[in-house]
């Protein structure tokens, strides 16, 4: 079944055209890589379907309903939802704070004031099986400076499954991290998303991440996609390999 | 299974308790050796309710106001009207009045200023504040102008206190005081405990990933705004009664500096932080008005707090705390 379809959206930054008529369509369960060089579209297009802008032109189909002009909001509520670049967390709180709070905003108690959080033991057991997935348990009461990079990063992605997420997209998960802790959390990252079967878009800067583990990969660059296909097929393409391997992105 | 948070000093509710316990216990010692003191630690008890309101905002959810003598000024002034034009005397009316006027202004108000963080929130609730001031103090003919709003001793359950004697009238008050405190400290602790508390904290933390986790930012703020608004008045009507007279001082631009300065004087960071400050700030400020020049050294106390102690009083205590253990471990 189809999930989201995009016809023609359309985004300009002044002069410069973000996005330029992209029509893609994913299917409910699938993983999507999107790779390009810097400045290729990729973040646009995530803030595009996640509400964090509006397009310029064009249409965004969820489920078969048009959510070209909804507010974030009302997306994270049909289950469509983001993470960012940089690690976006709760620096003030615990690893078990920051995922208590946006369990508690899926359950739609994050404004009930007399329970103390310890009380909701069905949110408690839900963020600890949570941690665990995400192999954050041990960190579970321990500040955010207090932890690695890494474990932030994860942290970062996990807040978003905790949403229960329809569609997840993740903006460059292992983006700042050391070269050799990248794979670690890209393979934990894929593991979850296969085992939870949630239709995810993964943007990528890295090549190697990217065609190492194969699937669906969209190449952008310029506002515009230039190939979408099978992860070995999308590497013998010619403009591909211009634009990922020749002097754009040495 | 229940996580059970680690809480450390401060933020734990029975120390806080415990300390209002102890002053209460020690008072009529106090009051005893030296009514004037009594008098200060009723003074600093009816101003932790306020802080502890301030502190929501500032600490929890990240907005420093420097205008919360509006609160002050409208528990006061809804005692004044509610005797001047209504005859009541009754406290328990009196509150319920400055929850009830408090409430529908802090929402009005709130509407357009919880839109705005950081020095715009600041400065935008001092200019508020200043506006309430200057109304009471130029519409004499309603709010008496610097002349103020006498009120007579308040009347409790029905029961008038009018032929009480001054000690038996103050012990009163004091208890009273000290019971609302209780009770409002630890629905405060609650409410910062709560799913809510957590959101409040996410919200300052990171406003725009708890917008994507779906949090109504705006809402929880206004919520936060409106509780605070309800506590610091409370004070205001408490304030009001414990002086009988309410002048637009109590709504200066001066008093919302106080609140700021204490809630920092205690550490506004721990829960216990506006509690420690209220009752620290009222001891130094009797110690300071003796003297001619008392807002200097109220000045110097500020700069050394800043520079020596940015955590306050509180931080001071945990530090100490901590170093004890330390030390205690490495004798064993």
């Amino acid at each position: 079944m189809e999930i989201l379809k995009l016809i023609d959206v359309k985004k300009y930054f002044g002069g410069v055209r973000a996005l330029e008529n992209i029509t893609t369509t994913l299917e409910e369960g699938e993983l999507v890589m999107v790779i390009g060089p810097n400045g290729a579209g990729k973040t646009t297009l995530v803030n595009v379907i996640s509400g964090y802008i509006f397009p310029d032109g064009g249409r965004i189909i969820y489920l078969g309903e048009e959510i070209t002009r909804h507010p974030p909001l009302k997306r994270i509520e049909k289950g469509i939802v983001r993470s960012f670049q940089l690690v976006n967390i709760f620096d003030g709180l615990t690893v078990y704070e920051n995922l208590m709070t946006a369990l508690f905003s899926r359950w739609k108690n994050y404004s009930k004031m007399y329970k103390l959080v310890d009380q909701y033991v069905e949110v408690s057991n839900e963020a600890e099986n949570i941690l665990k997935l995400f192999g954050l348990i041990d960190v579970a009461d321990k500040n955010i400076k207090s932890i690695s990079y890494g474990d932030r990063k994860l942290l970062d992605v996990a807040i978003s499954f905790a949403m229960n997420p329809k569609l997840v997209m993740l903006d460059e998960p292992t983006s700042g991290v050391a070269t050799k802790d990248k794979y670690e959390i890209m393979e934990k990252i894929l593991e979850i998303i296969r085992k939870t079967k949630v239709t995810s878009i993964i943007i990528e800067h890295d090549m190697d991440i990217v065609f190492r583990y194969g699937g669906r990969v969209i190449v952008m660059h310029q506002g515009r996609i230039i190939a979408d296909g099978e992860a070995e097929e999308v590497r013998r393409n010619e403009e591909v390999k211009k634009v990922l391997l020749g002097g754009v992105y040495a | 299974m229940v996580r059970m948070l680690r809480r450390a000093f401060g933020d734990d509710i029975r120390v806080t308790l415990l300390l209002i316990i102890i002053i209460a216990i020690a008072y009529p010692v106090v009051y005893v050796v030296s009514p004037g003191w009594g008098v200060v630690l009723g003074h600093g008890i009816t101003w932790v309710i306020a802080l502890i309101g301030f502190n929501l905002l500032f600490n929890y959810a990240g907005l420093l106001s420097f205008g919360h003598a509006l609160f002050l000024g409208i528990g006061a002034y809804t005692v004044g009207f509610m005797y001047k034009y209504l005859g009541i005397t009754n406290v328990e009316l009196h509150l319920l009045g400055s929850i009830l006027s408090s409430a529908v202004i802090a929402f009005i108000i709130g509407f357009v200023v919880v839109k705005y963080t950081r020095i715009f929130f600041a400065i935008l609730m001092l200019a508020i504040a200043q506006i309430f001031w200057s109304l009471y103090y130029k519409f004499y003919w309603i709010t008496g102008g610097t002349d103020g709003i006498k009120v007579p001793r308040f009347s409790i359950l029905g029961i008038s206190l009018e032929n009480l004697d001054f000690t038996s009238y103050h012990h009163i008050y004091f208890y009273l005081v000290t019971g609302i405190a209780l009770v409002l400290v630890y629905i405060m602790w609650r409410i910062v405990n709560s799913p809510f508390g957590l959101a409040l904290k996410a919200i300052r933390d990171n406003e725009t990933r708890a917008r994507f986790i779906g949090i109504n930012v705006y809402k929880m703020r206004l919520y936060a705004f409106i509780i605070s608004a309800i506590y610091t008045s409370i004070t205001g009507a408490l304030a009001a009664n414990h002086h009988r007279l309410v002048t637009p001082d109590i709504a200066y631009w001066t008093t919302s500096g106080k609140v700021v300065f204490a809630a920092l004087l205690g550490g506004a960071k721990v829960f216990i932080g506006p509690v420690l400050g209220s009752l620290i700030y009222h001891i130094i400020e009797s110690f300071a008005m003796r003297f001619i020049y008392w807002q200097l050294i109220m000045g110097f106390f500020i700069i050394i707090i800043i520079i020596v102690m940015p955590g306050g009083f509180a931080q001071l205590i945990k530090t100490s705390i901590e170093r004890g253990s330390r030390l205690i471990r490495r004798g064993e």
